[in-house]
């Protein structure tokens, strides 16, 4: 389960933070700031600031988790992948072997 | 049919829906997935695997995958079945169904024909910046 301490990355169907659609929202209109600062990495946001970031999700969990003040109430930020975007990202399947 | 708004942008150009995936201890964790008609089966990045209780490691069940006109480039996967449900920003929200998937190392979740789109009426109108997608689920 991804709970550290006050961080909640899960939740139960049908809870729906205040914070969350308007946090994605955030992330993908400031992502060319965010990969100037970043570079490429995974960030976690909460309420529109950047909690987090890191090479892997789990890193910026990390990261978020050692920058959350001590007397933080819980949270529920959201995570996202920050990346150069290319110009095809269609997958069509042609399975050619297995390994 | 249960309709769940899309985020639509420009520069660059992408719709957007939001969904949770089920995970091993059957809570959930939200996505954010790129409408791709283009894709037969939805892909999400590897990370994700080992949440939802499958191990990375089995690799008996990878295969490689050609990405169609892209240069001949190709990428391994591993086929799942997950549960996750859809939903938006205006509360919208659809019951909990079972959607084939490829895990992969990709930066970005593709939400693709099988077990959504297929299932689902699609509208975007990029001039007003709306869309959905109407889903029997």
């Amino acid at each position: 389960m991804m709970t550290t301490s006050h961080i909640h990355m899960t939740h139960k169907y049908g809870e729906t933070p205040a914070n969350v659609f308007s946090d994605f929202d955030w992330i993908r209109l400031h992502e060319h700031e965010l990969l100037e600062q970043y570079g490429e990495c995974s960030v976690i946001v909460y309420q529109e600031h950047v909690l987090g970031v890191g090479g892997t999700y789990e890193d910026a969990l990390e990261n978020a988790e050692h920058n959350l003040p001590l007397d933080t109430e819980d949270i529920t930020p959201v995570h996202r992948r920050i990346f150069h975007r290319q110009p095809f990202l269609r997958v069509h399947p042609k399975t050619t072997e297995s390994s | 049919m249960t309709r769940i708004n899309l985020r639509l942008y420009v520069n660059p150009g992408e719709a957007e829906v939001t969904f949770s995936l089920q995970m091993q201890d059957q809570t959930y964790e939200r996505v954010t997935g790129t409408v791709d008609t283009g894709a037969e089966v939805s892909l999400l990045p590897n990370y994700l695997l080992d949440k939802i209780g499958i191990s990375s490691g089995e690799q008996h069940d990878m295969f490689i995958i050609d990405q169609a006109g892209i240069a001949n480039q190709s990428f391994s996967a591993t086929p799942a079945s997950v549960n996750l449900f859809l939903e938006d920003s205006h509360g919208n929200r659809t019951g909990v169904f079972e959607v084939p998937v490829w895990f992969a190392d990709t930066e970005i979740a593709l939400i693709g024909f099988a077990g959504i789109l297929d299932r689902s009426i699609l509208h975007i109108d990029m001039p007003q910046r709306i869309g959905w997608l109407e889903i029997d689920a």
